[in-house]
């Protein structure tokens, strides 16, 4: 095979080894002989309960996911002794002011559904623990870490003298030297609170210092809850009151901005520069910003969109959700979406009209920064429009036209399709195209020899439309009134009345053949109008609505 | 203070058992192929599973395990071919498979074991969920937690990537 020719699928098929096609008792054996080997390595391993004097801890192997115990009470349950206390603990259960239980590095700490407890670190840190919650405590490189599964916990750290006391919850790390402070753990997503001193929290590379009465919350709909609030399942809770109260009169004037900037869907700062006509438009794939289709980076609490044009910018902040009126500008991937289901839909070039000449010429630098929990389609749609508006006084609206199209519709000798039954399809995944059968729940492109070929594999002939349109150049309007789902190869000739088709075609033939077989030579398949009427379909050119967003004003920016 | 209830040895032993043969097959299939050996695959496993007997990990594993082992497989597999690299282990490489598949593609696979030792463990963990498990580019972004169109571009650019490092080891014997 010659260098241009290489298909990497085919490399990587041959390359990979694989173990699949063992024999299963092959299989098996390995599988009871390595599992036998590790019992025996670790026989002991599986559950490390501390046993001293007349104290017991129940440690929890991670793997172990329902304990059942006794409901109303907290998992760690000590009678006390005083053995072990001689030695200093890694940490250890606090009740009242007594130790009652030890805790090494790596136990797993769960409270019950009633009632919480209290532990107190070797550094003097407390950790006030709500029922329902799942911890572990850990060394950390430069100091003490806890890891919180699931539930809350409120932090008096001590001052670390050289180190930090952390919190990792699923999606954040919570930092500090000395302070209390609130972290919970939903399945949704982790809420910091500040009750006094400055704590960081890191998710993912953004970190945010958050001071007292502040919170962050990396939950999609972030409920808008006090630090009053959040803390109030502490028994403490006047206490910490009390400390949120004297800490509170310096810091609130900031955290009163922070909150209501980020609530009024506005970025907390924002730059904008002018970009030089040597600055590339387009970037390179893995360039920064470079190598997408809207070449805007959006990143938890950042979006960066490196030189574009104002006209781009607005279009990257006005999305839709799907609806069976919109063009053929779309990617294949949505065609699997379901049906009723909102996905965004970029918008196109077409889209956009009106406005000042320079919004397609002009290209800026825009980097703006909000809150660590605002979500990134909250900054798309909401404030980036509002930067737009304010920086560069952009006003517009929507417009919906009456455009050329075509209705999908059945011919009068009826659909000559049956709906898709069991073993209309392939099951299994595979990225092997053609297939003999359509792979199930998929839907496939590509060109066989000089035919085009679409593989459906169960989809309604909603998604058929979408297609279609590619093929057609035009938005194309299922109107068969069918629901069903169908499993079908279709095949046509990528000439004239395909438009879509024979540019995909003429594209392919340029590109590396990776993805696409060669499209070339005469094709054997019939036109796409003969294809349809074969499946009992027609397309008839119809009038339908479109939107367009229209650029009533906009100016040139106003400085940083 | 109420009393606890914790599980005997034996339980916890038949829990591990149990997780461990649920996933077996899943993670014995990424080492073999990112290590192209069996005594790597089997080291790849016992290594990881050992962790969790000796509860060596951190505990938010327990919402997806699969997922879990699965990257510490990948990243276990790239530890040992890089260090294979490293300290030019070639012969092993040969020696450990000599009873295995020989033929036109051994050479082959030996160097896309040599190119995966040069990709970021993202780029593999996604590279073997296509190849090796059939997995879609949702299934991928499922599993990974990543966004579908993160899966189709970093799918994109690690076969640009092993196309390019192949074709300038291999050339026309492609």
């Amino acid at each position: 095979m010659k260098a241009g020719k290489t298909n990497i699928d085919d490399i990587l098929k041959r390359g990979l080894r694989s173990a699949s096609k063992d024999p299963r008792d092959q299989i098996a054996g390995t599988r009871e002989r390595i599992l036998h080997d590790l019992l025996s390595k670790d026989a002991t391993a599986a559950e490390r309960s501390v046993h001293t004097g007349t104290s017991t801890v129940a440690v929890l192997p991670w793997f172990r996911v329902a304990i059942v115990g006794t409901a109303a009470a907290i998992l760690l349950v000590v009678v006390i002794g005083s053995a072990w206390l001689r030695k200093p603990a890694f940490a250890v259960v606090e009740d009242g002011d007594r130790a009652v239980a030890r805790l090494e590095p790596g136990q797993v700490v769960r409270t019950g559904e009633t009632t919480g407890t209290m532990i107190r670190l070797a550094d003097g840190s407390r950790v006030e623990v709500r029922s329902n919650s799942e911890l572990t405590l850990e060394r950390a490189a430069d100091g003490v870490g806890i890891r919180l599964a699931h539930g809350g916990v409120i932090v008096n750290a001590a001052k670390q003298r050289d180190g930090h006391l952390y919190v990792h919850t699923r999606d954040v790390v919570v930092s500090v030297v000395g302070t209390v402070f609130m972290v919970s753990a939903e399945e949704q997503g982790s809420r910091v609170s500040v009750i006094e001193g400055e704590v960081r929290v890191q998710q993912g590379k953004i970190e945010t210092k958050l001071r007292p009465g502040e919170h962050v919350s990396t939950a999609p709909a972030p409920e808008p809850r006090a630090v009053q609030e959040e803390i109030a399942w502490s028994p403490k809770a006047g206490e910490h009151l009390a400390l949120l109260q004297q800490s509170l009169p310096a810091q609130l004037p900031q955290a009163i901005t922070q909150a209501s900037e980020a609530s009024r869907g506005r970025f907390e700062e924002a730059s904008i520069r002018p970009c030089t006509p040597q600055q590339p438009e387009n970037l390179p794939a893995g360039a920064r910003g470079g190598g997408g289709s809207g070449a805007l980076e959006i990143t938890p609490g950042r979006l960066y969109a490196p030189c574009m044009t104002v006209a781009r910018l607005i279009l990257a902040s006005h999305r839709r959700v799907l609806n069976p009126k919109d063009p053929p500008a779309i990617l294949l991937p949505l065609l699997n979406q379901p049906l009723n289901q909102p996905v965004d839909l970029p918008n196109s070039p077409e889209d956009l009209r009106g406005g000042p000449e320079w919004i397609l010429t002009d290209r800026y630098t825009v980097e703006a920064t909000a809150n660590v929990s605002a979500d990134s389609r909250t900054m798309r749609t909401v404030m980036l429009p509002e930067l737009l508006e304010r920086r560069f006084q952009v006003k517009v609206h929507t417009e919906v036209e009456q455009v050329s199209a075509l209705a999908l519709t059945i011919v009068d000798g009826g659909l000559k399709i049956k709906p898709h039954k069991d073993g209309d399809c392939l099951n299994g995944r595979g990225v092997v195209f053609p297939n003999p059968k359509p792979r199930c729940s998929r839907m496939t492109f590509g060109f066989v020899g000089p035919n085009a070929r679409w593989e459906l594999g169960g989809n309604v002939l909603f998604a058929f439309t979408m297609a279609l349109g590619m093929a057609f150049d035009l938005p194309v309007i299922d109107r068969t009134g069918n629901t069903d789902r169908f499993a079908l190869i279709f095949e046509y000739a990528p000439d004239e009345a395909a438009p879509g088709t024979l540019r995909q075609c003429q594209k392919s033939i340029q590109r590396s053949p990776d993805q696409l077989a060669e499209c070339t030579g005469r094709p054997t398949a019939p036109s796409i109008h003969t294809a349809l009427n074969q499946l009992g379909l027609k397309v008839e050119p119809i009038k339908a609505p479109r939107e367009f967003i229209v650029v009533d004003h906009a100016e040139r920016p106003s400085p940083n | 203070m109420a009393i606890a209830t914790i599980p005997s040895e034996e339980a916890l032993k038949q829990e591990f058992a149990e997780l461990f043969r649920e996933h077996f097959e899943f993670v014995y299939c990424t080492a073999y192929t990112v290590t192209c050996s069996r005594q790597d695959a089997e080291d790849v496993l016992q290594t990881i599973f050992l962790r969790l007997l000796r509860r060596e990990v951190p505990p938010p594993l327990k919402h997806s395990p699969k997922a879990y082992l699965y990257r510490a497989a990948v990243n276990e597999s790239l530890n040992i071919i890089r260090s294979r690299k490293r300290q030019e282990l070639r012969d092993d490489f040969d020696s450990l498979e000599a009873s295995a598949t020989t033929g036109p593609d051994e050479e082959l696979q030996r160097h896309v074991v040599d190119a995966m030792a040069q990709l970021n463990p993202l780029a593999v963990e996604i590279l073997i969920l296509r190849y090796e498990h059939n997995y879609s580019d949702a299934e991928i972004a499922k599993m990974l937690g990543k966004s579908r169109g993160t899966i189709a571009v970093t799918l994109y650019r690690t076969r640009a990537r092993l196309k390019k490092i192949l074709l300038g080891a291999l050339g026309d014997k492609l």
